[in-house]
């Protein structure tokens, strides 16, 4: 990176994912999906690698008198998530 | 006219596959300088009668008939060239058709005769024409060429040899004939002509007759010489012409039709031959070396000949081969060859750039170098190889790829020639209304250009960040620790960028090149040294962390610890200690890493980090301070003991870890001898004071419950009793005795490894102490 970098503060939307590289994020995907992990790796397409993930699944019961939702929860030590699910990215301050 | 009214002039031979077809589009170029001859042996009688009818009439419809009219082609025909002998037997056939020819052609001719003076050469009267067969043979491809319409235009190339004989018109035919007879019986007679491969005597026939009919000739000898086995020098010359031919492969590969069957018909070859040599130049050439060897052929010793034919043979298998080769001349365009010349020099470049080599693989080659160490413990030097593996391999290939480096180097400039060329990204066609502007894979057509805000707007911002870093918010931190990484890549590129230099001898003199790079390394590490904000005051009265402590909380910047630690200099590694020591009771590891009275386990984060600091941060100051002198450790310990609740930090595994350092180093510094007496005095006031501050708290030293792993707390007592006095010793042993007790109890009823484990940490601080774990029973 240049020296520009060091001074001005953002250039371009990505370099606030930067900020939290190897810090516990919170993701939301299409798909009624949403992610708690570490990120580890991104890239300009915001295809994710996240570590210690929880994964979180909203869903409404297929029959027309069930209409509640329900949550799938999965745990995944490391996972890959392609770019054009991802809605937000945001930072998660430690629990 | 002496035979069958032929005449003798040689012109007149070429007239006569005018008959041929294809042969009558041969322009003779010599046309108008035997026509003089011509002229002067005009026998009045038949060639201008004849002219025109040979070249209206026989030209397509007869050509079929080619065979009755010069006969089938026998071997024996052009054998000997008795002309009486062989011509005789189709004498009387070819006086029939003279007479039916002439007959038929005597109204035009003579309607013609006036108007075609000219073309004399080709002039032929009716009666001639079975007499030119043999005159063909003479040179040596008539006889069968005539009956085979594939090779008609073969006599073509026959004009060059006989153009110079056009001025001498001496020889009769009785005194040609009689010459080759003479000729023949002469080559006979000398062995070394016979060609071993092919006993024919038909090819070297020719050879014979043309010199001696004609003493031009030996400047334009036949091209037949060529396929002469025996004539040596031809044949690299011959090989020289095959390389030459590679562009045209069709001829090439008639070209090994002959040598594949040395015994079989060697006039085809010869033909062949002929036609593959248009080239006056080649075909001169093949002429000049071969009359030179064969009287010398004639002279050489049995001995001789034998090498001579050995190497001979030789040479005839090399040819062979490179015939074969030949079929596969011309597959490839220029263009083709220069594609897979690029790609072969693009392979080489990447191949052997270490930078490339490096980018493709870098991060599977720093996982297996992190990989094989298999020992964490290892000292600091060894981890800094990890991450520039690459200089040290780069250093030992440096000798055997020199060359290739060279080679790489010199791609790379003509790369970078290619690349500085000025390549324009928007065309202007005239009387369009915009530009057409171009993209390519590198510099994609710009879709929008947004300006960037140059320094001026960058710095008011900056300053801002720096006067409310004191209140230093997470996404500030945060970007200080990106900061820190973006200036330690950027150093550990420069590092790599070493291999790249020129190796110095010891004694030589520091290149350009290595100023430049060690300025530039300097630069960077100034640059890294100031993104750690390191050097940020230390405010007393301030309650905001200090930066770098603060950024030190974050995982990350602790693993990055490891790594800047080993491009900073002695002074800078002993201020990041100092820092840290001065901060260690604010310290997150410390801070977080007491536990909490109703707490047996701390939280899996302060954990993590604990061990995360005491895998990353540990390492290089435990190295650093492994060396230090004995005054500087006294500094540090008496920096900690005044600024620092040491009561608080000696409740963390992180906090008793830097107070091991300190005082197991004072201890081998003590033991090793030859400290200053007043350090060592120094030394012994910092160590009672550090007992007497944690006298009455040894046993909050431990970790709440039995089973945790509490080795780093006995190597702490371990390190503090080897240096106590009696009196420090026995309040110690006093003080620990009960945890002592448990431990051993704890250890027999364990699992024999866990056990074995436990008495092994006790014994750590009971040898320190004189005892053993045994002696308790």
């Amino acid at each position: 990176m240049s020296d520009a970098d060091d001074t001005s503060p953002i250039q371009e939307p990505l370099d606030l994912v930067r900020l939290s590289l190897d810090e516990q994020v919170f993701v939301k995907l299409r798909g009624d999906r949403e992610l708690r992990g570490r990120l580890h790796a991104y890239d300009s397409h915001c295809n994710l690698v996240l570590g210690d993930v929880e994964e979180t699944i909203y869903t409404v019961g297929d029959d027309e008198e069930d209409d509640s939702v329900k949550t799938i929860k999965k745990q995944s030590e490391m996972l890959f998530v392609r770019g054009d699910s991802v809605v937000l990215i945001s930072p998660q301050a430690q629990s | 006219m002496s035979f069958f009214g032929f005449d003798t002039s040689l012109p007149r031979d070429r007239g006569h596959p005018a008959m041929a077809p294809g042969f009558s589009q041969a322009i003779d170029h010599f046309a108008p300088l035997s026509n003089v001859d011509d002229d002067d042996d005009d026998d009045g009688i038949d060639f201008e009668d004849t002219y025109d009818g040979l070249g209206d009439k026989l030209d397509e419809k007869d050509d079929a008939l080619n065979d009755e009219t010069f006969g089938a082609p026998e071997g024996a025909i052009g054998k000997d060239f008795d002309f009486h002998g062989a011509t005789a037997r189709v004498a009387d056939a070819m006086e029939e058709e003279h007479e039916v020819f002439n007959r038929s052609a005597r109204n035009q001719s003579v309607a013609r005769v006036a108007a075609v003076p000219t073309p004399l050469t080709r002039a032929e009267p009716p009666t001639h024409v079975p007499v030119l067969r043999p005159d063909m043979s003479l040179w040596g491809s008539a006889p069968s060429t005539t009956p085979q319409p594939e090779h008609q235009s073969e006599p073509q190339p026959d004009p060059t040899p006989v153009a110079p004989p056009v001025g001498r018109k001496i020889l009769s035919l009785e005194e040609v004939e009689a010459q080759i007879l003479a000729n023949n019986e002469q080559r006979h007679r000398s062995p070394f002509q016979q060609p071993p491969a092919r006993t024919h005597p038909l090819p070297t026939q020719p050879h014979h007759i043309s010199p001696m009919i004609a003493s031009p000739l030996h400047q334009y000898p036949p091209p037949q010489h060529d396929l002469h086995p025996l004539q040596s020098q031809q044949f690299p010359a011959r090989i020289q012409s095959m390389l030459q031919r590679n562009q045209t492969p069709p001829q090439a590969q008639l070209h090994q039709v002959p040598e594949q069957h040395p015994g079989g018909v060697p006039l085809q070859p010869q033909r062949i031959q002929t036609m593959g040599q248009p080239l006056h130049p080649s075909r001169n050439q093949y002429g000049m070396t071969n009359h030179v060897p064969t009287p010398q052929l004639q002279k050489m010793t049995e001995v001789e000949k034998a090498r001579f034919l050995e190497e001979e043979s030789k040479r005839l298998k090399r040819n062979h081969k490179i015939a074969q080769l030949a079929r596969y001349n011309g597959l490839m365009t220029p263009a083709d060859k220069n594609f897979i010349t690029r790609i072969q020099l693009q392979h080489l470049v990447s191949i052997n750039n270490a930078e490339d080599n490096a980018n493709e693989d870098f991060y599977y080659i720093v996982h297996s170098a992190i990989r094989a160490r298999t020992n964490p413990q290892q000292p600091l030097n060894q981890f800094a190889q990890t991450y520039l593996f690459r200089q040290s391999a780069r250093g030992r290939n440096r000798q055997q790829d020199n060359h290739l480096q060279r080679m790489e180097q010199q791609v790379q400039r003509a790369v970078a020639a290619a690349k500085a060329r000025p390549k324009a990204s928007q065309l202007v066609l005239e009387g369009s209304l915009g530009k057409i502007s171009f993209s390519n894979v590198k510099t994609p057509r710009p879709m929008l250009n947004i300006k960037k805000s140059d320094s001026p707007g960058g710095e008011p911002i900056r300053r801002t960040q720096r006067s409310t870093f004191s209140s230093a918010d997470r996404k500030s931190l945060l970007r200080a620790i990106e900061n820190v990484y973006d200036a330690l890549l950027e150093l550990e590129v420069h590092e790599r960028e070493r291999s790249k230099l020129p190796i110095l001898m010891p004694d030589q003199q520091p290149q350009q090149a290595h100023i430049e790079w060690a300025a530039k390394r300097d630069q960077l590490v100034a640059k890294l040294w100031k993104e750690t904000k390191i050097m940020e005051p230390i405010d007393p009265t301030s309650t905001a962390t200090h930066p770098f402590i603060a950024i030190l909380s974050y995982s990350k910047m602790k693993r990055a610890i490891q790594r800047i630690f080993r491009h900073l200099d002695p002074e800078q590694r002993v201020t990041i200690l100092t820092m840290i020591v001065v901060h260690l009771d604010i310290l997150d590891v410390v801070k977080h890493g007491v536990y909490l009275p109703d707490e047996t386990q701390l939280p899996s984060a302060v954990r993590e980090e604990i061990e995360m600091f005491a895998a990353s941060v540990l390492p290089p100051l435990l190295g650093y301070v492994y060396e230090a002198p004995l005054s500087i450790v006294i500094g540090l310990l008496g920096i900690l003991l005044e600024r620092v609740d040491v009561v608080a930090v000696s409740k963390t595994k992180i906090g008793l870890a830097f107070l091991t350092m300190f005082s197991s180093r004072a201890e081998i510094v003590k033991q090793a001898g030859g400290a200053p007496e007043s350090e060592l005095q120094q030394w012994q006031m910092m160590y009672d004071r550090l007992f007497d501050s944690l006298q009455g708290h040894w046993m909050e030293c431990f970790p709440p419950g039995m089973f945790v792993d509490d080795v780093y707390v006995w190597q702490f007592l371990a390190s503090i009793a080897v240096g106590a006095n009696m009196p420090q010793q026995q309040a110690l042993v006093s003080a620990v005795k009960d945890r002592v007790m448990e431990n051993v109890r704890a250890s027999k009823t364990l699992p024999p490894e866990l056990g074995a484990q436990k008495s092994a940490n006790v014994n750590l601080f009971m040898r320190a102490i004189g005892l053993d774990v045994e002696l308790l029973g």
